[in-house]
């Protein structure tokens, strides 16, 4: 969380956002499947100003050996920042903070897949920020979870996540990267939408029990909105080709 | 309470519940308490009790009796290791190749087979720690190695779309196209033409099927598509006539063979 600059109101007296947007609003979602040709599966994602693609190779065997588990495959997720994908560049390669993005996104997925079906082999997800603009693992999450779907690897549930946070004392959904950099907290949730499990609960910045709680229902509540996109994203694929057709 | 969600050939994704009550979870479906979702993007498929989701997408799993394409990707002592598009690699050893007594320290197993070579083989077994056993012995040409063509990679699931009712789909494309093809239940199919041309027509008809597999009245779609390019070819100059094709009627309710 930075200093906020004097001038800057991140909430109108109308209550609207400085991109616009109502508090429980979310931004302009965008998603598309199959658009790598070489990977299992993959899709894109522009939820606002962020741009995320994402791979899936496999399940596939793996050496060294000693990484295989007999009894299931593995899931392997990396995370990275394009170094073109921020004001200003940022130094290629994986750092402190996509280590551990990649780490949670792996637990976030992990739940949804079954991975015993695939013993000794792995599965791979790259997650590519083209373009950044706060909420980048919640859309990575949701671009890697539309592309194992298109990979045709057998799971649960589809993965949707969404973040609320907190502005001028208001709790907000979806927080772009003002809201962020100037706003008092930030609370990403990824969920599987059938059983209501949670996979993914994180927070950064202050607030209260009562707010917290109050948050994270409101990111699932956004969520599941972003899960009906995810379905309608996966169908449509198949929908096109047979309206083209047809 | 007994209850079926989605109509019978209906497109779901991963998570979309599909049927409440004592129903058998097949393939491509799992089961939660009393209710049966979907686990991959597929067409549902109701029969009796038992409830399926066919695939649109994913991995290609063996069975034991598969005739699969593979490629050669190593040649060792007494055997040889086999890419099939399967997440494991597949074996194939000398003992399932020839019944001749081979002097292993004499012979040059390239000579049969070599690295990159395209074979024709049957799945001989799968087991539980995921091994897989070919065999060439027995299949036509002896399994190849097939020479000359191009390999072409479908999604498994779609392969009894492309061979149709009774082979309908791909002897049509065959005739029509006048290449040889063999399509092996791994979603590889190979494709050589005596003409470069024909055998382009014949791979861009594969992956039209592939790609259009879950619309409906494919099969006429493809015969117009395929008659309309080989017009374009005539006028080229490339054929000298567009060979005749008769289907034997019942060809728009093309199913899944």
């Amino acid at each position: 969380m930075m200093e906020k600059p004097e001038e800057l109101k991140l909430l109108d007296e109308k209550g609207y956002r400085i991109d616009g947007r109502k508090k429980y609003e979310l931004r302009k979602i965008d998603m598309k499947i199959g658009v790598l040709k070489n990977a299992n599966g993959s899709a894109y994602v522009e939820w606002g100003k962020n741009k995320i693609l994402a791979a899936v190779y496999g399940p596939r065997e793996i050496h060294p050996k000693h990484l295989q588990r007999s009894d299931r495959a593995i899931l392997r997720v990396r995370y990275n920042m394009a170094p073109f994908s921020v004001e200003e560049r940022k130094k290629p390669g994986p750092d402190r903070r996509s280590v551990e993005i990649s780490k949670v996104i792996r637990g976030a997925l992990e739940p949804a897949l079954i991975l015993e079906l695939f013993p000794r082999t792995s599965i791979d997800v790259f997650i590519e920020v083209l373009q950044a603009d706060a909420g980048t693992r919640v859309a990575g999450i949701v671009a890697a979870s539309l592309a194992l779907a298109d990979a045709g690897i057998p799971m649960k549930d589809l993965v949707s996540a969404c973040a609320a946070g907190k502005i001028e004392d208001e709790l907000v959904l979806d927080l772009n990267k003002e809201e962020d950099n100037y706003g008092s907290a930030d609370v990403p949730v990824a969920i599987m939408p059938i059983k209501n499990d949670i996979t993914l609960l994180q927070m950064d910045g202050y607030l209260t029990k009562e707010e917290f709680l109050e948050a994270v229902k409101l990111a699932i509540k956004g969520a599941k909105a972003v899960y009906q996109k995810q379905r309608e994203a996966l169908k449509e694929k198949y929908l096109n080709i047979i309206s083209e057709e047809e | 309470m007994k209850k079926v969600f989605v109509n019978s050939k209906e497109l779901v994704v991963p998570g979309t519940l599909i049927a409440q009550g004592p129903y058998r979870a097949g393939k491509g479906t799992f089961r939660e308490g009393n209710r049966i979702y979907s686990t991959v993007i597929g067409l549902v498929e109701i029969r009796g009790d038992m409830i399926r989701v066919i695939p649109l997408e994913g991995p290609y799993i063996p069975e034991v009796g598969d005739n699969v394409i593979g490629k050669i990707v190593d040649v060792r002592f007494s055997n040889w290791a086999v890419d099939i598009g399967a997440p494991y690699q597949a074996g194939l050893r000398i003992q399932d190749v020839t019944d001749e007594r081979i002097d292993l320290a004499k012979t040059d197993l390239r000579k049969m087979f070599d690295i990159g070579d395209i074979i024709y083989a049957k799945v001989k077994a799968f087991n539980e720690v995921n091994q897989i056993d070919l065999i060439t012995k027995g299949m036509p040409f002896n399994g190849g190695p097939l020479r000359g063509g191009q390999i072409v990679k479908i999604t498994p699931s779609k392969v009894p779309r492309l061979i149709g009712k009774g082979g309908s789909m791909i002897n049509m494309i065959k005739k029509l196209t006048q290449t040889r093809i063999i399509v092996g239940q791994n979603g590889w199919v190979w494709v050589s033409g005596r003409k470069k041309e024909l055998e382009k027509l014949a791979i861009e008809a594969i992956l039209k099927v592939n790609r259009e597999s879950h619309t409906h009245g494919l099969t006429d779609r493809v015969k117009e598509y395929l008659i309309k390019r080989l017009g374009t070819l005539k006028e080229q100059g490339v054929i000298e006539n567009i060979p005749k094709f008769e289907s034997k009627g019942g060809e728009s309710n093309d199913g899944k063979a």
